[in-house]
């Protein structure tokens, strides 16, 4: 570590000392960051002394805390949960890097049928509105140890509007390919039977999901909430609509009187609004657009309420 | 916690601006009984905005309440700022903003979510029971990882997680 800068001194000075503790270690790694920043602002401008290395009561109250390791910074670190057999920290499967465009001049590999789509006509030079997002190609491997497979285009040369409309539109694509869970079905508790003739009750839940993900280049956090249920009760009769999820009885908001004796499950399609806002913003924003998904009950039968006369003992 | 260091006083600017005492509660989040990761993202952000009033009032009711209790790191935070209270001591300023909060799917599960957050902490002051100038801190930064828990029918902080970078140490 070099310690040529004021702010610096004091990392280097406690770095032996606390520098066995993670928490220690994250604070020289900010520590290290700080003092760039300071070099240029001065750190007296602020009027404290700078004690880059010391802690808050936040972090000073933890004590012998769990500790989560991650590559890279937070800001940067892939936090996707992976395969059982991939570990955080591996070698990467797939990459891709920005196409080259000297690629589609005369030569042989020009000729590659794959590139014909990204070297016909490419886009070179954008309006002073838009910049050029160049051309990329990707390339993977099964495992961290095998060789690479060829390169692939991935995406041709285009202008792009920076901003936000680019963003709206974006965000409204992904909502409309965000994988929700479809919303769990319900039947008399899921108990597996019911009678004829009386009110079957049936419902699932109102519960939001959420997403978060970069569109764009921007961190942001979608959320899919069920706006609306359609239920198909599945013995011929038409599917009712509805605007709540139902619940279990005695809520009856959504029932159903089956009249045949029979094994049935009832298919539900959950129309969800979507919602997002830029990672640290607190209101949300609406998404032009739905998203739906579809759902099937366990099968359950259904029974006749035989009455019987009995003759009582004497 | 150990009070600031003294070295270097000399150099230090006598034109520090006042701190000024947080004594208003941050708003409580509607979306704390939200299921899903709406609502363990606000519990997180909103023990993190309760950090700073706790810290200045001593009144640590909401932030015990934030949390689990079974949160030892918590029960730890809150009892550390009612002894320095108990024995006097005053801070002010130190208030904790979120500048990201990244949720880690790795390790979290349906009723339980890891989020990593960077923090940026206001400049501080404490002053001792005698009245003397205990420590001053400018404005710093953390990365931290906090867990939320869906807790008695709404989200609650349970854990403080250590983020440690895995790649710098090897690198």
């Amino acid at each position: 570590m070099k310690c040529a800068r004021l702010a610096l001194v004091v990392a280097c000075l406690v770095g032996p000392v606390v520098a066995g503790t993670p928490e220690a270690h994250a604070t020289l790694r900010r520590a290290v960051t700080d003092a760039a920043t300071t070099d240029q602002t001065g750190a007296k401008e602020k009027g404290y002394e700078e004690e880059v290395a010391s802690t808050t009561r936040f972090t000073g109250s933890a004590r012998d805390p769990r500790k989560v390791r991650i590559d890279g910074e937070v800001r940067t670190a892939d936090l996707s949960r992976r395969p059982a057999d991939q570990t955080a920290g591996g070698p990467p499967l797939v990459e891709t890097r920005a196409f080259d465009a000297r690629f589609c001049r005369p030569g042989p590999e020009a000729f590659a049928t794959a590139y014909i789509r990204l070297c016909l006509d490419p886009v070179t030079d954008c309006p002073d509105s838009q910049t050029l997002r160049p051309a990329r190609e990707s390339r993977s491997r099964q495992t961290g140890n095998s060789d690479w497979g060829t390169w692939q285009p991935l995406s041709p040369a285009e202008c792009v509007t920076p901003g936000e409309d680019d963003l709206i539109d974006n965000v409204r694509t992904t909502f409309a390919e965000m994988t929700i869970t479809p919303s769990p079905v319900t039947v008399i508790d899921g108990r597996g039977w019911t009678f004829v003739q009386i009110d079957t009750v049936i419902y699932s839940d109102n519960e939001p999901q959420t997403l978060a993900t970069t569109v764009g280049g921007t961190q942001v956090e979608l959320r899919a909430t069920p706006v609306e249920w359609r239920w198909d009760f599945g013995d011929g009769s038409k599917p009712v609509t509805t605007t709540t999820p139902g619940g279990p009885y005695p809520d009856r908001s959504v029932s159903h009187v089956y009249t045949r004796l029979g094994t049935y499950s009832v298919t539900l399609t959950t129309t969800w609004r979507g919602q997002w806002r830029v990672d640290g913003e607190a209101e949300w924003r609406d998404v032009d657009g739905q998203n739906s998904t579809t759902s099937t009950s366990e099968q359950f039968t259904t029974h006749e309420v035989r009455t019987h006369l009995v003759k009582p003992s004497s | 916690m150990a009070a600031a260091t003294a070295s270097a006083t000399a150099s230090a600017t006598p034109t520090a601006t006042a701190i000024e005492a947080i004594t208003t509660p941050p708003p409580v989040p509607a979306d704390l009984t939200t299921p899903g990761k709406v609502g363990s993202k606000a519990a997180v952000k909103y023990f993190v905005a309760l950090y700073g009033y706790t810290l200045n009032t001593g009144d640590t009711s909401l932030i015990r309440a934030a949390s689990t209790e079974t949160c030892t790191y918590c029960r730890s935070l809150a009892s550390d700022i009612e002894e320095e209270f108990e024995s006097g001591a005053r801070t002010t300023g130190d208030a904790a903003t979120v500048t990201l909060i990244r949720p880690h799917e790795g390790e979290s599960t349906v009723d339980s979510h890891l989020w990593l957050l960077e923090l940026a902490f206001a400049p501080n002051e404490t002053i001792a029971a005698d009245g003397s100038l205990d420590g001053r801190h400018g404005a710093r930064e953390a990365t931290v990882g906090l867990v939320a828990a869906w807790d008695e029918g709404r989200w609650r902080v349970a854990e403080y997680v250590d983020v440690v970078d895995s790649g710098s140490g090897a690198r």
